[in-house]
């Protein structure tokens, strides 16, 4: 099995790899990553450039932020599923979870539109579109999946610990600050790199409400993430044009930050 | 004697099975009580009304009375009653901190931070459950790198951390081999000079080493009590000898 993921993970890799190396040919690596203009097709007397340093940090800016939007709020609901309510209100509230969890992100991207957007340029936000609603609207999407996993090991350091502290007379709070939330936390920690490898590579809901302008992403701007760059672009992009291998550079640069990621918790966690 | 904790009329039912019926009996001070009696017949729950755990089940509700000393437990602040009477449970469940922390761990929440106390009580309790010349180059060690028999010390140790009057402990060795055992006993019996302890115990050979005191259960009543001599040579009740017989455990 694990064999099997390695395999396919290095056929995708190497797949991508040979799509991407040729733009290496007009830019040179520290340009394409480090530049900030991206000019893929040929303006008047401009030339055309590949610089996707404001779609690198869009990506992560959105992400983190998501995040710890998510971490902040699921936490709170993962303790209150796991150490205050009743088991008959947790069966009655996981399906709900769940179905959460089942809705297409295209649909939550409407809801961004509708909501987010459009209370955003109420308040006097240019246009609505913003990296802070792409925030948010991830969030919300990432927060069943954090909820429901995070909660499930809360769950098992409660039913351990709870006891064994209140027996002490120990105040059930303190117990859960004190112990059964770091009993829980490599597990959190790793529920949240997989969380933050969904939001990096979440591209519908993100692109309807982003705005999708290659600028640095500041919390009320607009800028444009890897993922929504790509999927604008790759249907006009002309095949085997340096344009098309620069989409899947990008896409290449995309897989390497978040297996940074995932391999730097990882070690984090050992290390703990 | 006179009595550390005693139950007056104490009754327990979850949710309509009652389960402990009409329970007056005393715990005499500085000695050991086994609470014994067929599996399902109450023990755990008679424990856990001691120091009022009982009221973390859902569903149970109870009547009667619980003294320590002269004073009621259910006029008792809970934190100061779960901090004069112990508690042990079955399995061994050290915090998943270094031995150090868990001893700590209790001292800290009641305010003590000065770091030699704190070590004097580590040292102080470890010494009392005969585990501090055994592990006192891995006091940072975490708890749960330990054997079960050396666990369950361990958690003996914390709950004297918070100064009980009473340790109460429900079936402690049955997850432990028969070394293991043999030094919790004797850990036990030394324990009792400044404590007084409560084992709930399926063992009956266990109960003769240990016990001054027998308290004897089934379905929920209490049987027959007594001194340990007189409780196994000459039980009084038909139930008991039959108990001690093995017709039924
Ligand atoms: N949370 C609960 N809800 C409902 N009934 C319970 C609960 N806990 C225990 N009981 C029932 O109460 C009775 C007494 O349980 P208790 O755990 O006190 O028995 P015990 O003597 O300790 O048994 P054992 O020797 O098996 O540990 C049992 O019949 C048990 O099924
Ligand atoms: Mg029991």
């Amino acid at each position: 099995m694990t064999f099997f993921t390695m395999a396919v993970l290095a056929f995708v890799i190497i797949f991508i790899l040979k799509e991407a190396l040729p733009v290496f040919r007009e830019v040179s690596l520290i340009e394409f990553i480090f530049g900030n203009e991206w000019m893929p097709v040929e303006g008047i007397g401009k030339g055309t450039h590949f610089g996707i340093f404001n779609f690198i940090a869009a990506t992560v800016y959105v992400s983190f932020l998501a995040m710890l939007i998510a971490v902040s709020v699921g936490l709170g609901a993962a303790v209150y599923l796991s150490c205050v309510a009743s088991s008959r209100a947790r069966t009655f509230i996981y399906p709900f979870i769940d179905l959460l969890a089942g809705i297409p992100s295209v649909v939550y991207g409407f809801i961004g539109l509708n909501v987010l957007v459009r209370f955003f340029l109420k308040t006097g936000v240019h246009t609505g579109s913003c990296v802070l609603a792409a925030a948010i609207i991830l969030s919300v999407m990432l927060l069943p999946y954090l909820v429901s996993s995070s909660s499930e090991s809360l769950l098992k350091s409660r039913e351990l610990y709870l006891k064994a502290g209140t027996a002490l007379g120990v105040d059930k709070w303190y117990t859960i600050a004190s112990v059964i939330i770091p009993a829980s936390g490599k597990s959190l920690l790793r529920c949240m790199i997989l969380a933050i490898g969904r939001a990096m590579g979440e591209t519908m809901a993100v692109m309807m409400v982003i705005g999708n302008a290659n600028l640095f992403p500041t919390l009320l701007g607009k800028s444009e993430s890897i993922a929504a760059v790509i999927a604008l672009e790759m249907g006009t992009a002309v095949n085997g044009s340096t344009h098309f291998h620069a989409l899947y550079a990008a896409g290449l640069v995309l897989i390497v930050i978040m297996l940074a990621i995932n391999f730097g918790v990882k070690n984090l966690i050992k290390k703990l | 004697m006179e009595s550390a904790i005693r139950t007056e009329d104490l009754c327990i039912v979850y949710g309509k099975k009652t389960v402990l019926q009409g329970i007056t009996v005393d715990f005499p001070k500085n000695s050991i009580t086994s609470i014994i009696g067929p599996s399902g017949c109450g023990k755990t729950t008679l424990l856990l009304s001691l120091d009022d755990m009982i009221r973390e089940v859902p569903d149970a509700m109870v009547s009667g009375d619980v003294y320590i000393g002269k004073e009621k437990t259910s006029s008792m602040p809970q934190s100061e009653l779960r901090r004069r009477v112990g508690l042990v449970f079955q399995t061994p469940v050290p915090f998943p901190f270094s031995v150090y922390d868990n001893l700590t761990y209790a001292p800290k929440y009641y305010g003590n931070r000065d770091r030699k106390n704190l070590d004097r009580i580590v040292r102080e309790k470890l010494e009392m459950v005969g585990l501090y010349d055994e592990i006192k180059d891995d006091l940072w060690k975490s708890a749960l790198k330990f054997s079960g028999g050396q666990q369950q010390r361990i958690c003996i140790a914390r709950a004297l951390t918070a100064d009980p009057d009473v340790l109460l402990l429900d079936e402690p060795c049955s997850a432990l081999d028969i070394k293991s055992t043999s030094i919790i006993e004797e850990t036990l019996k030394k324990l009792k000079e400044k404590y007084t302890i409560i084992i709930v115990t399926h063992n009956i050979a266990q109960a003769r080493r240990l016990s001054d005191k027998v308290v004897f259960l089934k379905d929920g009543r209490l049987i027959e009590e007594g001194d340990a001599g007189t409780f196994f040579n000459s039980p009084e009740h038909p139930d008991t000898n039959d108990f001690l017989g093995g017709v039924y455990g």
